[in-house]
């Protein structure tokens, strides 16, 4: 059984008139299907508007199911069934994507307590988990400061050790880098790779920044409510001209190597790296010198 | 500035006065406060100031961080003694003009409310300045717990205060941006008559009231997706126990009321009243 | 067009800016690039007279902006800035009265005032079914082309955005920073963007200001700016992902030209010598 399985997923929105009464629907999630395995780091990309956020509500249990069905961690979520429902939230973290508005605590310490205090934990055990939670995300010499004086990467590191701290097994991103700066979205970006590989824990990662997704063990595009391309970095930017059609855009190398390969030169276009493409130009060039 | 606000901000640092559990800070704000209103001489605010000047001391805030925070309320002083200097019905008038009359009582009377407010807005800002949100709403929280019997939801009503405190300084920034943002677009804040002012803040306060909406369905959803659940017992990082400092610091304050009502009933008793006659 | 000389603002104990002196040219995009604190936004702010510098002077058309008797209202009008996150602005009750909003505040009357506001929706692409809706049913995107529009729609002679495509998706960021070429290319406004993304600067920004901790490190071409990776390394930035490919093939020993800083370019580039 995969960590998280969603079968043919249906989520509508309704539109109401102002005696409440329904007037139009839209599925904002119009058959999903999927499955990520324990230990995976996923990238979920897509136009505004594609469904990428309702989908990982109901991952987080905030939001359920219409049609279709979701199992996480074998359990199928049900939305009368509590126990199943918290502890899904206590598996599955979630960071949202302003900064500022899901840090509950006025001290970094205490925002990282929230969660393990909610799950109503021994003082001792709740000091430990907070403790392990900010060393982890590197925040842990900032433990007394006010949330409102960190950097805005700073922040979403406090929002992660506040989901750190109850043990999750998943930890999903919504956007979570949108309002960075370059630097800010490096940081966080490089704190989730070390949990995905150190502390084995699944990564979703929702993102508007290709070069975010090159590093990812496989990706899902969203379009229109579904998911339209699934597969490897590489099987997924290779269909360059699906790409730009949803509403994405090319990692630069793979580009420019889609581009030399279209204009009928021999090159291998799986390069993300600036080395990679370097390395395979260069065989190229030499060949050309060689009169090849 | 609104910045300038340091009423309701917490200043983080270490001292006796921080640590102490928050309950006997707001047992001791609370008789403090008492004890401004049972006061009308000299000498009892005196003993009040140099109270809180050794309170003030002890808590290593820095003066002037506090003063800074009586900037926002001078307007509000001003105003309240002006109204006592001009408008209190004294029998010694020093001045005269028209229906306005400056009395030696009025000015005493100005004078001890603008030094009761003073101290009682730095007596309960260092309550404010040397516990945090998260403490203050505990310690309100288990003071006020009896009422919970009651079906007053005390904690939920707490973490909303700590919640609001926080957002504070977020929603200034936010009213200082789109201030900016419609004066570049040609808003006028200043000129019009009243009703014509009021209309000119719309597009202020419109856009700010739908982004704090914003703010509370993401935070709403924040919070539940970390587990937190209303009506249910949460169990506490820091929870809240006496210590014998804690202790130490109930008998400074029960000793220091006493002297004030003692004060105060042999001042009444010597038949001695008056700010100046002291 | 714009033109600082010396120009000094202390926020706090802070030197946010710190003896700036740049100009922007008329009819052309430029991009202000640098960290976060670094001060681009203090900048852009006393462009339209929002902030006045501590010392120094800023001239408009060659007038100084903060001298007496100079109209800093209608100044704003000249200059119109958008803030990051322009969405959160919004506040009328119809997108068309949200747009109008501006023109009418510059005395215009309301027919006129109208359209203004549709001309700029126009620019934008925010198509006539719109108009009546509430600004607050549209998608992020139309927000903030909707935004854009009520700056637009008070006619300004220099356009100053702050990080104008923060959270959209590729292709909405793409189409956005295609209509700011064309309103400096054929509306002949010019444009001033502040960015953290170095590839789009490059791509789009025909002139480049480089601030760090205040001060200004560097102002020139793109070309310029963009190819000496070195210099923006040393403050923490970094030159587009394309002029490091160039750079590292050159070193290989292949003839490329390292100062291209356009995946365009590279290709074509590339393509020759082949």
């Amino acid at each position: 059984m995969p960590f998280i399985k969603v079968e043919n997923l249906v989520h509508k929105f309704f539109e109401r008139n102002n005696e409440g009464e329904i007037i139009d629907e839209k599925n904002a999630l119009d058959g999903v299907d999927f499955q990520i395995e324990a230990g995976q780091f996923i990238a979920i990309l897509g136009r505004n508007g594609s469904g990428k956020s309702t989908l990982a509500r109901h991952l987080n249990c905030l939001l359920f199911p219409h049609e279709g069905s979701i199992w996480i961690d074998g359990n199928e979520v049900k939305e009368e069934d509590d126990i199943n429902i918290w502890n899904n939230r206590k598996n599955i973290g979630m960071v949202f994507q302003n900064p500022d508005n899901q840090i509950i605590g006025t001290t970094v310490e205490e925002d990282t307590a929230f969660g393990p205090e909610n799950l109503e934990f021994s003082t001792e055990k709740i000091r430990d988990r907070v403790d392990n939670a900010l060393k982890m995300t590197g925040m842990y010499k900032k433990m007394n400061v006010s949330p409102n004086s960190l950097s805005g990467g700073q922040k979403q590191r406090v929002a992660i050790a506040g989901t750190l701290a109850m043990h999750p097994k998943c930890i999903v991103l919504d956007e979570a880098t949108a309002m960075l700066d370059p630097d800010g979205r490096k940081e966080l970006i490089s704190t989730v790779h070390r949990l995905n590989k150190e502390e084995g824990i699944t990564i979703i990662l929702i993102t508007h920044f290709m070069n975010e997704a090159v590093d990812a063990d496989r990706i899902f595009v969203m379009d229109n409510g579904m998911v339209t391309m699934m597969g490897t970095p590489k099987e997924v930017f290779s269909r360059s001209d699906e790409i730009k059609n949803l509403g994405l855009e090319m990692p630069v190398m793979m580009n420019v190597a889609i581009r030399l390969k279209n204009d009928g030169y021999e090159i291998p276009v799986d390069v993300f790296t600036i080395e990679k493409l370097a390395d395979v130009y260069e065989q190229l060039y030499r060949k050309h010198l060689n009169g090849e | 500035m609104l910045r300038d606000i340091t009423l309701g901000q917490y200043y983080i640092t270490e001292s006796k006065i921080h640590s102490l559990d928050p309950r006997v800070k707001l047992a001791g704000t609370m008789l403090y406060v008492i004890s401004l209103f049972l006061t009308d001489g000299l000498l009892g605010y005196l003993v009040g100031a140099i109270f809180l000047g050794i309170i003030i001391k002890i808590s290593k805030v820095p003066f002037k961080y506090m003063v800074r925070g009586l900037k926002a309320i001078i307007f509000i002083l001003i105003i309240t003694a002006a109204c006592n200097v001009l408008f209190y019905q004294g029998t010694t008038t020093i001045f005269r003009a028209g229906f306005v009359k400056v009395t030696v009582e009025g000015l005493e009377v100005a004078a001890a409310m603008s030094i009761r407010l003073v101290m009682l807005i730095l007596g309960t800002s260092i309550m404010t300045l040397t516990t945090s949100p998260n403490d203050l709403t505990d310690g309100l929280e288990k003071s006020l717990g009896f009422l919970e019997k009651m079906k007053v939801p005390v904690h939920e009503i707490a973490l909303m205060m700590s919640i609001a405190l926080r957002f504070i300084p977020i929603l200034v920034e936010e009213t200082n941006k789109i201030m900016k943002a419609q004066t570049s677009r040609g808003a006028d804040f200043t000129s019009g008559n009243l009703i014509q002012r009021v209309k000119n803040y719309i597009p202020i306060i419109v856009p700010l009231f739908i982004s704090a909406f914003h703010r509370a369905s993401d935070l709403a959803m924040a919070m539940e997706s970390r587990c937190y659940r209303t009506g249910r017992q949460r169990t506490k990082l820091y929870p809240l126990k006496y210590e014998k400092t804690d202790y130490k610091g109930y008998i400074v304050i029960i000793i220091y009321f006493i002297i004030m009502v003692g004060m105060k009933i042999t001042i009444e008793g010597l038949g001695v009243g008056g700010f100046f006659t002291m | 067009m714009i033109e600082f000389v010396d120009v000094n603002y202390v926020y706090g104990n802070d030197k946010a800016v710190d003896n700036v002196s740049f100009k922007i040219e008329k009819g052309k995009f430029t991009g202000i690039i640098g960290h976060t604190g670094s001060g681009k936004s203090t900048l852009i702010q006393m462009m339209n007279g929002l902030l006045k510098p501590e010392s120094g002077t800023i001239l408009y058309d060659g007038k100084d902006i903060f001298e007496e008797g100079y109209d800093l209202r209608s100044l704003k009008f000249k200059v119109g800035l958008v803030f990051q996150y322009p969405e959160y602005q919004l506040f009328e009750s119809t997108v068309l009265r949200d747009v109008a909003y501006g023109p009418i505040n510059k005395g215009l009357a309301k027919e006129d005032a109208v359209k203004e506001a549709k001309a700029a929706m126009e620019i934008v692409g925010i198509n006539e079914d719109k108009y009546e809706k509430s600004p607050f049913e549209l998608s992020g995107g139309e927000k903030k082309r909707v935004a854009i529009a009520g700056i637009l729609a008070m006619k300004p002679e220099v356009l100053v955005l702050d990080e104008p495509a923060a959270g959209l998706d590729p292709e909405t960021r793409i189409n956005l920073f295609e209509m700011l070429k064309r309103l400096c290319t054929s509306e002949n406004i010019t444009v001033v963007v502040v960015s953290h993304s170095m590839e789009d600067m490059a791509e789009y920004a025909e002139h480049i200001i480089v601030m760090d901790d205040g001060k200004l490190i560097k102002s020139g071409t793109a070309r310029e700016v963009f190819s000496n990776a070195e210099d923006l390394e040393n403050i923490g930035l970094a030159a587009p992902e394309i002029t490091y490919l160039m750079c590292e093939l050159s070193k290989r020993g292949i003839p490329v030209d390292k100062t291209i800083i356009k995946t365009e370019e590279a290709i074509k580039c590339l393509e020759t010598l082949l």
